[in-house]
């Protein structure tokens, strides 16, 4: 496949992704959109010719929707894969939007993702999962299309309805709760693609992005925050209402890496930045790489944006060390040798004979399921949300321990 | 007719060990703890039995050593338990009648028709009701205490229903079966205990009681007065102790004698440049380890399991509607901190949980707080039961509950 390295594709997939992307007006001139959807309303009002729509399904449910039956979802995937993968052909990245409670989101934008991964389109799949008030059903889908995504996307990111449903929102009206999902769907798609945009201030090109994303393994665990605050408010203030957001995890306190997108107006100066970096250095230790980006725009007057993403991979990143394998392959090796979570601990530094190299022996490594279950590794497994919790904590969420003092 | 003084034993079967209290009931007025064994729990893991063999043994061991300290034998009919683990599921079923009187006054047979609707929801084959609480009746959407004999249309109840699975407690009645034990009735964990060391201002105000022992962490909620969620995690002290054995490397006695040691619930900075030895003994492989590593496993495992019960709670959990806070117990209460943990999680005030001054000072301990709860909870039934029946002769719950104990415990 040829890659335009400037070509970033957005699809909204489903009536939850199409309605995120529909809100979507800031994009760069190096992203496209396109919507995909079973229900032809849901596509009605889209007019720009720059932006693809494209009704799925015309025969088998003639423009209806799926009524949330997965099943008629990957039955119209069979049949139109063809030619919606080739609507991707000259991308480099894909951000693939969709709610994981409808039909048409949950298996078309699953199978999609799952499509492109190994032909070295850089995937990122943004997801909406369904409130628990929807159903054992919903939730039960929903939870398996994560796990299915887990190790196979390149960046996952789940924003929970539910998340809306809490004591500081319960003033909003539902159709403001929504918008304000769809503001913070539309702040984290602008932040991605606004890395490479060549008039910011501080880009991040396609393949700083990629090492950001592959660099270490698989990312196995994300930290996910936004914050907007007053341009003259501290680094400290800002940094508060990054650690009061939602799906920030206060647990992940050594992440691997961390991507910083930092929107204002014209007065944003590199101090202001700075020392914005500078805290979350701080914060996170020096081990943590630090991607930056930062754009203006007149639309944010005196406002501070900032997105910060803090991911662990699925071994502690050794300096030099090698490129990891195609995706694809580690997927297989998954399937085929170990369960999903007790995959997340093997080391991917282990040569060819066998045996570790440089492994410090501060930092936790470990080969064996014995060794990781410890005391549990006769009792039945604990699971819960399909997560071994058998596992200790720190090693499913990917946390560095320096257990030695230094020397 | 029973006799006017009982002999009741109360067993709890936890992950680490198995204790036996025997208590005498004068005239179902006064209750005095006349002996108490203890041993080693074997063939349980995270409260669900592993093994019929090694469980049968300990509980035998354990209740002999309560009737040596007490005196007398167990009766064998009067023997109480209490149930944990991942089998245990709890949902709210709702129930609305009309008043069947033409005068719409609402009579006996109306109230327990509602109950007799709230409580009969039908369970797959493989379960069966441990526990149903219940919440006021609503007569016309006004909630009474009693509506027997008032004017109204429709009645409404809603019961928090606590089923377990047939096979555990048939294994565990088989347990008690084989010394010639009879299981009487049998409790959720979460609900004797909640029961036990939360006011009725506390409930009244919403509290949360958690007791996170070494193998299972029971938790329930209480808003306005009554039960409004209860459930059971299989995760415990004992997967902090294990945390540590595989993130030092060193063995599982060691890693429990680290975390009661030096162990705390939070990320200390002050502990960042604090090293501490790995063991007490100079035994080999002994060495310097940082003491923020311990605490940041501790933490992360610590937090994680708050995360888990805010996750089952869901929006029934508010911290500004649940102003009665938290009330902590259970052995890995005990850890360092840990208030503190539970404070900055929640949001709300937190405190330890005080057994009655009624117990022993040496059973007065977070660790016996389930076996004390289920006394507590059996007494406090025997003594209202006189009053009910004098009441309202609405029958004894024990009675109501005695199908189910024959159905599990009759083999």
């Amino acid at each position: 496949m040829t890659a335009d390295s400037s070509q970033i594709t957005l699809v909204g997939v489903g009536g939850a992704g199409v309605n995120i992307l529909k809100g979507l007006v800031n994009v760069s001139e190096n992203s496209t959109k396109q919507y995909w959807d079973t229900d032809a309303v849901s596509l009605e009002f889209i007019e720009n010719e720059n932006e693809r729509k494209c009704l799925l399904g015309k025969k088998l449910v003639r423009g209806l929707g799926t009524g949330g039956d997965l099943e008629i979802g990957q039955k119209i995937w069979n049949q139109e894969q063809q030619n919606l993968l080739s609507s991707l052909n000259s991308t480099a990245v894909a951000i693939i939007v969709f709610g994981l409670g409808g039909g048409t989101g949950g298996a078309i934008g699953n199978a999609l993702a799952e499509a492109l991964v190994g032909s070295g389109v850089l995937v990122i799949v943004l997801v909406a999962s369904p409130f628990s008030f929807e159903g054992k059903r919903k939730t039960d889908n929903a939870n398996n299309i994560l796990k299915e995504l887990d190790g196979v996307a390149d960046l996952l990111l789940n924003i929970p309805n539910q998340v809306l449903i809490k004591p500081e929102l319960s003033g909003l009206s539902a159709r403001e709760s929504f918008s304000i999902l769809n503001q913070w769907f539309c702040q984290v798609i602008e932040s991605l693609i606004s890395l490479s945009k060549k008039n910011n201030l501080l880009t991040i090109d396609i393949g700083s992005f990629r090492r950001f994303l592959t660099q270490g393994g698989i990312i196995r665990n994300v930290s996910f925050s936004l914050a907007k605050t007053h341009s003259l408010n501290s680094e400290e203030e800002l940094a508060k209402k990054i650690k009061d957001f939602s799906l920030f995890k206060p647990t992940m306190t050594a992440p691997d890496a961390l991507l910083l997108f930092i929107f204002s107006d014209e007065s944003l100066s590199l101090e202001k930045i700075s020392k914005i970096v500078v805290y979350w250095q701080k914060e996170y230790g020096s081990d943590c790489e630090i991607f930056v980006g930062a754009g203006t725009k007149s639309s944010k007057s005196e406002q501070l944006i900032l997105t910060h993403i803090a991911v662990s991979y699925s071994n502690a990143r050794m300096k030099g060390s090698p490129p990891r394998a195609p995706i694809k392959s580690n997927v297989q090796e998954i399937s085929t040798n170990l369960s999903r979570s007790q995959s997340e601990i093997i080391p991917q530094n282990e040569s060819s004979n066998g045996k570790f190299e440089n492994q410090k022996q501060e930092e936790f490594s470990f080969a064996s399921k014995s060794l990781v279950l410890g005391s549990f590794q006769n009792a039945p497994e604990t699971l819960i949300n399909g997560e071994n919790l058998d596992l200790p904590t720190y090693l499913r969420q990917g946390l560095k321990i320096r257990i030695k003092p230094k020397t | 007719m029973e006799a006017k003084n009982k002999i009741i034993a109360t067993v709890e079967i936890g992950t680490s060990k198995i204790v036996t209290l025997i208590a005498q009931i004068n005239d179902n007025k006064t209750l005095r703890l006349i002996g108490h064994g203890h041993s080693t729990s074997r063939g349980v893991v995270k409260g669900e039995i592993v093994s019929f063999e090694q469980l049968t043994n300990t509980l035998h061991a354990s209740m002999l050593a309560a009737e040596k300290s007490a005196r007398v034998p167990i009766d064998p009919n009067n023997v109480y338990l209490s149930v944990t683990g991942n089998q245990l599921k709890g949902f709210f079923n709702h129930a609305q009648i009309q008043v069947s009187n033409a005068e719409n006054i609402v009579s006996h047979d109306d109230r327990l028709r509602l109950i007799k609707e709230a409580k009969r929801k039908e369970l797959p084959p493989n379960r069966v009701y441990i526990n149903r609480v219940g919440s006021p009746i609503y007569l016309d959407g006004v909630p009474t205490s009693n509506p027997v004999g008032s004017a109204g249309k429709s009645l409404a109840v809603k019961y928090w229903l606590i089923t377990g699975e047939e096979k555990q407690l048939r294994t565990m009645a088989r347990a008690l079966n084989a010394y010639g034990f009879r299981g009487r009735d049998i409790f959720c964990t979460a609900l004797v205990v909640g029961d036990l060391l939360s006011s009725e201002e506390e409930k009244k105000d919403g509290c949360l009681v958690m007791d996170i022992g070494a193998g299972t962490t029971d938790f329930i909620l209480y808003k306005d007065g009554v039960v409004v969620h209860t459930g059971s995690l299989p995760l415990g002290g004992d997967h902090l102790t294990n945390d540590l054995s595989i993130g030092l490397r060193t063995d599982y006695k060691q890693a429990e004698d680290l975390k009661c040691r030096i162990g705390k619930a939070i990320e200390d900075r002050s502990d960042r440049n604090e090293t501490v030895m790995l063991s007490e003994n100079f035994s080999i492989g002994n060495g310097l380890i940082r003491r923020h590593a311990v605490n940041q496993i501790i933490h992360t495992r610590i937090s994680e399991i708050f995360q888990i019960i805010l996750q089952k709670m869901g929006d029934k959990w508010n911290p500004n509607n649940h102003k009665g806070g938290i009330i902590l117990t259970g052995g890995t209460s005990k850890l360092d901190k840990i208030e503190k943990a539970s404070q900055d999680f929640f949001g709300v005030s937190v405190r330890q949980g005080i057994l009655p001054n009624w117990i022993d000072s040496k059973l007065r301990l977070p660790e016996y707080a389930t076996v004390v709860g289920i006394l507590n909870y059996v007494f406090k039934d025997q003594t209202s039961k006189d009053k009910t029946f004098t009441k309202s002769s609405s029958g004894n719950l024990l009675k109501k509950v005695a199908n189910f104990a024959d159905r599990i415990f009759n083999l």
